[in-house]
């Protein structure tokens, strides 16, 4: 029970502040006392349940942009299988220290992290929205209009997401505080499109670091019922009250969480 | 290119009618329901029920990105994006290449 509840509200806050909960949920469970190593991948079974809570929404809001977030997929699934291999073969010590500095990194990226959502107007109901066939362009609807972009930059990009990838197979975080800043800063996609095609492709990311855990025998079963059902409750809860609480408040409380949970970290290891 | 940029207010995404990628959404609504009662199961049973049912939650949540990355493939395929079929091809062989190496290597 004490597993649900930290995997519904850590689900729940990091929906909320747009981080996801894996994030909290990972360096919470270390400094419970359980081994960095077994709990990586209960944090990408919370990111993997939480891509797919929301892949609904997302699809019939056609903000997904499926061919890009394939194609940087490519350089962010080998990274995360790498770092599966990486986080069995490495110690206690540099597992706990990596996590620290990966919730560091979090917490400089959900303070610096810009608004997405905005007061809710009528679609217009002549625009054709979504990605282009057989491209990385596609558009994006604006208040007066529609806006065309295009994904730039591909190879900065790619190595970028073989980096997050990397970090989410070794700290067991989604990687997505690196992802959506990559999209939108070095291939100039709008944010909402990047945010959500983010959230696509971190469930792939998991689920290829997480084939490699299972076949190690690294995924606790008795723990990962109850991270799966609140992590899908928990992130579905948070993300309706993204409506009701100030995201910017919730995201600088979120930033300072992670620097005293990261000194924690530090400390202990 | 100048990049676009979102100012407020944006505009309300949200469909209710039919719209592109509705059968995946379809199959992904019915994935997350086959989770949440498995990892339901996973919590309230006892062992050996119990961690079957937990079994089956991360088999759901561990496949269905696979699942819509091979749905993009086989669709993009059919209608003539085989650039793009490819590369979600290439994406499910790296997980594919991952698996063996780490049946090798346990």
């Amino acid at each position: 029970m004490a597993m649900l509840l930290l995997a519904f509200t850590t689900a729940a806050v990091g929906a909320l502040g747009g981080l996801g909960g894996a994030i909290i949920l990972v360096p919470v469970l270390v400094l419970s006392g359980m081994p960095a190593a077994h709990a990586s991948p209960l944090g990408l079974l919370s990111v993997a349940s939480g891509s797919l809570s929301a892949g609904p929404t997302q699809l019939a809001e056609r903000t997904v942009h499926h061919r890009l977030g394939v194609t940087t997929e490519t350089a962010a699934s080998a990274g995360a299988v790498a770092g599966a291999f990486l986080s069995g073969a490495v110690g206690e010590v540099f597992l706990t220290r990596f996590l620290a500095l990966v919730a560091l990194a979090a917490a400089a990226a959900s303070g610096l992290r810009r608004d997405v959502a905005g007061d809710l107007i009528e679609r217009p109901a002549d625009i054709d929205l979504g990605e282009e066939r057989g491209s990385l362009a596609g558009t994006y609807p604006v208040p007066d209009g529609a806006t065309p972009y295009s994904a730039s930059r591909l190879p900065a990009g790619l190595a970028v997401m073989s980096a997050a990838g990397l970090v989410a197979g070794i700290a067991g975080a989604s990687g997505g505080f690196i992802k959506t800043p990559a999209t939108t800063e070095i291939m100039g996609v709008p944010i909402k499109v990047a945010a959500s095609t983010t959230t696509f492709t971190v469930g792939i990311t998991s689920a290829a670091a997480l084939i490699v855990f299972a076949l190690h025998g690294r995924i606790d079963l008795g723990a990962a019922a109850p991270v799966i059902l609140g992590s899908l409750v928990g992130g579905r809860v948070g993300a309706g009250l993204q409506a009701r609480v100030a995201p910017a408040l919730v995201r600088a409380a979120l930033a300072v969480v992670l620097v005293v949970v990261a000194g924690i970290l530090f400390a202990r290891s | 290119m100048s990049r676009p940029v979102l100012s407020r207010p944006v505009i309300d995404l949200r469909r209710s009618g039919p719209f592109r990628y509705a059968r995946m959404t379809a199959m992904l609504g019915f994935l997350i329901r086959v989770a949440m009662v498995a990892a339901l199961a996973g919590v309230v049973l006892p062992h050996p029920l119990g961690t079957a049912a937990s079994a089956v939650a991360v088999t759901v949540v561990v496949a269905a990105p696979l699942l819509r990355v091979a749905w993009l493939a086989i669709r993009w395929y059919i209608r003539g994006d085989r650039r793009y079929a490819a590369v979600a091809a290439s994406l499910l062989l790296v997980a594919g290449t991952g698996s063996v190496l780490a049946l090798l290597t346990r």
